[in-house]
């Protein structure tokens, strides 16, 4: 498991610096990558293949399931809460309600909240909170399923969601919102829980946009 | 400081010096639960209330300019044992379960409630502990139930 976050923490540095030499308009790839050969015409050609998030199957909050098909065209911003937290969530929804505000409308822009307490947060739990956030469409999809599935899921994300009898609300889950490109990449990590965090969300979002308008 | 309390207790009726000193003092006192009370506020409300005590949409309630500030008894209590069932503020509705907060003091609860009140309650005066303690005293340890 250490092991896990290690390699994920080098693979994310390397994908930083990665970054940084590259064209600086254009956003990261996180996570492992490996290298392939091909073969085209004879000659051996090498390709990176980068993490693509795995197809998944969940529930929403109209009980209607969403997969990655959901998802597909889109970029998308993810993040793991549940309704009841005490602690961050609330912070969490505040500024993904600013990400939602902006992009409402734009059919390219979706986003994905997992709840990660699927005993309480049934879909008609998560129906009325959306509705109570003021989302009345398709847009701001709200998952629930099997809690070890949307434990497993939040890995592939890169962030951690799993129980914790210490913790305020009884589950550990980290504040990041995760921006998830066309390909099913992962291209941000950010605080979910700043104002600062969700700023620079929403300017790398417009940079993700401006490379499919090219 | 003997002295000056002297005066105030012999002068209290009359003496316009010691009306003043004792004003400075409660003045004082008020400031300081104005100040202990925003910061029990930040950590312990804000991440729903939101900074500004609007709350958010139909999910938390707002505190600032609430007509529900109005039962200060229920609200003392609320702060300390949580809130179930539905309310309305300001005409809207809202039900979701508040919390307990038993780790919160007699004096955190009365600074937070001075907090609460001057800001965004339209009061000007302090929300004293003896006062609250009272209160709490009486509330039973179960939260506070809305029909």
């Amino acid at each position: 498991m250490k092991m896990v976050f290690k390699s994920a923490g080098i693979a994310l540095l390397v994908a930083a610096f990665w970054a940084c030499s590259s064209e600086s308009d254009k956003l990261p790839i996180y996570g492992e990558r490996e290298t392939v050969n091909r073969t085209v015409d004879g000659k051996t050609v090498v390709d990176t293949v980068y993490h693509r998030i795995p197809d998944f199957a969940f529930t929403n909050q109209d009980g209607q399931p969403v997969t990655g098909k959901t998802l597909d065209g889109k970029i998308y911003v993810t993040d793991f809460f549940f309704t009841t937290c005490p602690t961050i969530c609330p912070k969490m929804k505040t500024q993904m309600k600013r990400v939602y505000d902006k992009y409402k409308g734009n059919p390219e822009v979706m986003i994905l909240s997992h709840t990660i307490d699927p005993r309480h947060d049934t879909p008609q739990v998560l129906k009325e909170f959306a509705t109570g956030l003021g989302v009345t469409d398709g847009q701001w999809q709200f998952v629930t399923g099997e809690k070890e599935k949307l434990f497993a899921q939040g890995k592939t994300y890169m962030v951690v969601a799993q129980d914790d009898s210490a913790a305020p609300g009884g589950l550990l889950h980290s504040g990041h919102f995760v921006l998830v490109d066309k390909d099913k990449h992962v291209r941000g990590m950010y605080d979910g829980t700043t104002e600062q965090g969700v700023n620079k969300l929403m300017s790398d979002m417009e940079k993700l946009l401006a490379e499919y308008k090219k | 400081m003997t002295y000056r309390h002297l005066l105030c207790s012999a002068f209290l009726a009359a003496g316009a010096l010691a009306h003043f000193s004792c004003e400075s003092e409660a003045e004082l006192k008020l400031k300081k639960y104005k100040v202990v009370g925003q910061r029990v506020y930040v950590e312990n409300c804000a991440n729903c209330h939101q900074t500004d005590g609007q709350g958010l949409a139909a999910i938390y309630p707002p505190l600032n300019k609430s007509d529900y500030l109005k039962n200060k008894e229920k609200v003392i209590c609320l702060i300390r044992h949580g809130l179930n069932g539905p309310i309305v503020v300001n005409g809207r509705s809202y039900n979701r379960p508040m919390p307990a907060n038993p780790q919160l003091t007699d004096i955190d609860v009365a600074t937070l409630t001075t907090y609460l009140y001057t800001q965004w309650g339209g009061e000007t005066g302090i929300t004293d502990v003896k006062e609250v303690s009272k209160v709490l005293a009486e509330c039973g340890g179960a939260a506070v139930e809305n029909e």
